[in-house]
């Protein structure tokens, strides 16, 4: 089942991307791809156009990971977008999920905490797809 | 009005009319004269002058003629001839026509004379011997003659003229006067016409106005009748005798029904011009109203009947009404007093029930804090301070149970008192019941006991709490009011009915029979003197009796004064096993014990988040679970407690719903948002049904009260938390291969790092500090160095607060711990 989900990690750090991509291979999702900036994110995105779910680091170069939050909602209201972010501020966390975010990790996070978030992301698919794979 | 300037009118017509009218008197001489001028010879009479004229002159050229030869004799003789004819004629026209007869004679003379001179002339003419010289001398003679005719002509010819002129004069005035006449006349006559139009018209209306007036009583609806002095009837309209015929009545019966004191008022009134008298008779189905006019000038009664049966009855029905209107404002009345007396007397209860209150509340804080101030002041030896902290805790359940009856009946006056039905073992409760009530009846050295008259089930479905509170609220009545005996608790089941049956007996001071109505009523007890004696607040019996209904059950009550008193409480069982039944008291296993001592020595491991903003809740949660040895973290506020909910991990958050900044729910919701899947349980002192499933609906795992119930508390704790042998040391990342060959790679770089950071010290370029110490905070403990993020985490604060002075130092530190670190790996990493 996990075979066929597509994930989409966007973080300008190498090995923040390396760490989620392992952490989501610990739980069964091995179809991770890799975007460096926030231009790559919305390109990739587009191009490949079936992915389940993106995780955004904030702290991006060109485009930051609010405004690709914004242009992928504004498409995709269905997607699952998780926000990476090494600030817990409230007015970050609200603004996130006033554009629609449907989770949010606060760096440095623990594999329960992504944990935490792969569980309601897999909920997620179970709504959008009643019947396991 | 109207006729007065109709005479008026006609009296001028005629004035007019008769003043043109006398100039008639001239009409007939108006009329000859214009006769006269109309007649043929009038005009032509100048013409007939000119003729003669002409005659004359042609008379003389004839003479002429005739004496210069240019005529002959015959010729001259012939027109001559025709000239004396015409001559003639003329002169009898003329003389016809002409009013001046005197110069009409004189004229025919002078034309006699000329004819004569004529003749004379033509004599001398005529012989064959003309003579010339008689001849001359008779044409000297004729011309003057002519002239003379001429002048007389003239004359004639001038008064003619006059009198025409005259006559003329006279006729138009005469067609004035004429026409004058004629309107005159016809004005008078169109007077005279008006006038006797007029009065013939008046008389004909006077006719018909007085036909109608004849008929005036006969065409009247109602009953008109004329009486004589002596009562008989001298005329009936034929609306009386339909009206007799109606009632079935004769004239003369009708002349009876006048009172016979009303004959003798009209004999008496005789003299009284024109009085008039008004009764009413009443027969059997009708009414009437005579009026009777008193004609004293005509020695008549005039007497009018009005069938007035339909005003009466509406009289009758609108006295009727009235007197129901007043009955009903007067019990409207009676009933508005008897609300007034009760609301007074409500006022009246409440205030008193308030004093109560007041009271009560106060009396068990008295030792509360009495005792507390004691026991920070003195120094006491345990069994005191036993007695006393004993004694502070009796004294606050005993206000919180207050304070819980008066909640209570402040739902059940917003109509909010609910109750919760889930599965009720039956054991359990009578057991926790005995160990209350038990404790109780041994302080005051009363016998307590608990027995089944009946078999009953194990489990019902009903509200336990709610029954609990029921039972203790009459047992601690019982013992309250018993001072020697036994206070029995009886348990039974009505399989016909599907209840539970409680009593409640006791031998106490029992209740007056009077006073037993009204002891289920709110703010009522026995009497006052009892509540002096007794305390509480009256509202135990209200709220149990209104529990007891909710529960699909009732209480009452027997009582014996003096005697003592048996309190029946039935509720509802709801579904239950036939199958599982016991006909005696089943106490559960000794194991289950809820004590306090055992609770705190419970040992746990793990991380607890408590987010409540009262100090002292916060250091009495804290004792708890510091106590079993997990780790705490305390947060005041919902902001506070959302950051280290996303930042760190916990086994399980304890969440106060009423924060400032930002309140536990809002807080939930959004860690739930955000993929937070830790335990969540919402701390409350809301007990309502809805708050409950608001919190469920957010999220939350579940709820625990307020104040804290010890056992809910370390239950909760105990789910959820690792008993403290195991191990519990969770890495923030699992090492796999791939994530050892990751942390090689960010170790590697920590020399880069360290590069950078201090360059950017040394030049001051504070932005790329904070960028670096943000890379690392977040990479640090990703990796497993959870120091590394701490120190970095300070290090961009620092950087992007401006504290410019730290910053040298704090890089200093972070570099050396990277330095470490780094070097610690690389040892351990070796050869890869």
């Amino acid at each position: 089942m996990a075979k066929n989900i597509n994930i989409l990690v966007a973080d300008d750090i190498a090995a923040m991307r390396g760490v989620l991509k392992e952490i989501l291979y610990e739980h069964g999702y091995e179809n991770v791809t890799e975007a460096f900036n926030g231009e790559d994110t919305l390109l990739k995105f587009h191009l490949f156009n079936n992915f389940h779910m993106v995780m955004l680091d904030i702290n991006m170069p060109i485009k930051n990971g609010m405004q690709v939050l914004k242009e992928i909602r504004a498409e995709n209201p269905n997607v699952f977008v998780v926000m990476v972010s090494a600030d817990s501020s409230t007015e970050i966390i609200k603004s996130s999920l006033a554009l629609g975010v449907n989770g949010f990790i606060v760096k440095p996070y623990t594999a329960a905490k992504i944990g935490g978030v792969i569980h309601k992301f897999e909920e997620h698919l179970l709504k959008l797809n009643p019947d396991p794979a | 009005m109207l006729q007065r300037k109709i005479w008026l009118a006609f009296l001028f017509i005629l004035t007019v009319g008769i003043a043109v009218s006398t100039r008639i008197v001239y009409l007939g001489d108006s009329v000859q004269s214009i006769s006269h001028l109309f007649l043929a010879e009038k005009l032509p009479l100048s013409q007939r002058i000119g003729e003669l004229h002409l005659i004359v002159a042609d008379e003389e050229r004839l003479l002429y003629e005739y004496y210069s030869y240019t005529a002959t004799r015959e010729d001259f003789l012939k027109q001559r001839i025709q000239n004396m004819e015409r001559l003639n004629l003329l002169i009898k026209q003329i003389e016809a026509a002409s009013e001046s007869s005197a110069k009409i004679a004189e004229l025919r003379a002078r034309l006699a004379g000329l004819g004569q001179l004529s003749d004379k002339l033509s004599s001398t003419l005529a012989f064959p011997r003309v003579d010339w010289d008689e001849a001359r001398a008779i044409l000297a003679q004729i011309n003057p003659q002519v002239r003379q005719v001429e002048m007389t002509l003239a004359t004639i010819t001038e008064a003619n003229q006059q009198a025409v002129s005259n006559l003329s004069e006279q006729s138009h005035r005469s067609v004035l006067t004429m026409v004058r006449s004629v309107i005159g006349f016809s004005v008078l006559i169109f007077g005279v016409a008006l006038f006797v139009g007029y009065y013939v018209i008046t008389i004909i209306r006077e006719g018909s106005e007085r036909r109608r007036l004849a008929l005036f009583a006969e065409r009247d609806p109602n009953p008109v009748l004329r009486l004589n002095a002596a009562g008989k009837v001298l005329y009936a309209n034929p609306a009386t005798t339909k009206l007799l015929e109606h009632l079935n009545l004769s004239t003369a019966q009708l002349a009876k029904l006048l009172p016979s004191d009303l004959q003798q008022h009209l004999a008496a009134t005789r003299d009284a011009p024109n009085s008039i008298t008004q009764f009413e008779v009443t027969l059997d189905t009708h009414t009437l109203e005579f009026t009777v006019a008193h004609l004293t000038d005509f020695s008549e009664f005039h007497v009018y009947i009005k069938d007035v049966s339909a005003r009466k009855q509406a009289e009758t029905k609108l006295r009727a009404h009235h007197d129901e209107l007043e009955k009903l404002v007067e019990i409207r009345t009676k009933d508005l007093e008897i609300a007034r007396d009760e609301a007074l007397q409500a006022s009246q209860t409440k205030s008193a029930f308030i004093a109560n209150v007041s009271h009560e509340v106060r009396t068990p804080l008295t030792p509360i804090i009495g005792f507390a101030e004691t026991m920070l002041h003195d120094d006491q030896n345990p069994e005191t301070r036993k007695g006393l902290l004993t004694s502070i805790l009796h004294n606050a359940r005993h206000l919180l149970n207050i304070i819980n009856e008066i909640l209570d009946l402040s739902k059940i006056e917003a109509n909010r008192l609910e109750v919760e039905i889930m599965p009720v073992d039956t054991m359990q409760i009578m057991y926790d019941i005995n160990a209350i009530a038990d404790l109780l009846a041994r302080e005051k050295g009363l016998q307590f006991s608990i027995k089944l008259i009946s078999p009953v089930p194990l489990k019902i479905h009903s509200d336990p709490t709610r029954i609990k509170q029921i039972l203790l609220n009459l047992l601690t009545n019982a013992l309250k009011f018993t001072d020697k005996g036994q206070v029995d608790l009886l348990l039974g089941f009505n399989p016909l009915t599907n209840q539970m049956e409680f009593t409640v007996s006791d031998t106490g001071i029992g209740i007056p029979q009077d006073k037993l109505d009204r002891l289920f009523k709110a703010f009522s007890q026995a009497d006052s003197s009892t509540t002096r004696r007794f305390g509480g607040t009256g509202l135990g019996l209200y709220i149990s009796q209104r529990l007891a209904k909710l529960l699909g059950g009732d209480i009452s009550v027997k009582s014996i004064d003096r005697e003592g008193t048996q309190f029946k409480i039935s509720i509802a069982a709801g579904e239950i096993d036939p199958q599982s039944m016991t006909s005696e008291i089943i106490w559960p296993q000794i194991g289950i014990s809820s004590t306090h001592t055992a609770k705190l020595d419970l040992k746990l491991s793990g991380q607890v988040l408590v987010a409540e903003d009262s100090p002292d809740i916060q250091k009495l949660i804290s004792y708890y679970i510091l106590n079993t040895g997990a780790e705490l973290t305390v947060v005041g506020n919902g902001q506070l407690a959302m950051e280290a909910a996303l930042s760190n991990d916990y086994d399980l958050i304890l969440m106060d719903m009423q924060m400032p900044v930002m309140g536990g729910m809002e807080a939930i919701e959004i860690l739930r948002a955000t993929g937070c899947s830790s335990p969540i349980y919402a701390l409350t002192a809301n007990a309502m049904r809805e708050d409950r499933e608001a919190y469920q609906r957010i999220g939350c795992n579940g709820f625990l009260s307020k104040p804290i119930e010890l056992e809910q508390f370390f239950d909760v704790l105990a789910t959820h938390l690792k008993p403290a042998d195991a191990h519990a040391h969770t890495n923030p990342v699992q090492k796999s291969e791939n994530l050892l060959r990751l942390i090689t790679g960010f170790v590697a770089s920590l020399p880069d790092y360290i590069g950078r950071l201090l360059h950017a010290a040394d030049s001051a370029e504070h932005d790329e500090i904070a960028a670096l110490a943000h890379q690392l905070s977040g990479m640090g403990g990703s990796f497993g160095f959870p120091e590394i993020s701490q120190k970095a985490k300070i290090l961009e604060t620092a950087a992007k607060n401006g504290e410019y002075n730290e910053l040298t130092n704090l890089v200093q530190q972070l570099c050396e711990l990277l330095t470490k670190i780094s070097e610690q790996n690389v040892a351990a990493v070796g050869s890869s």
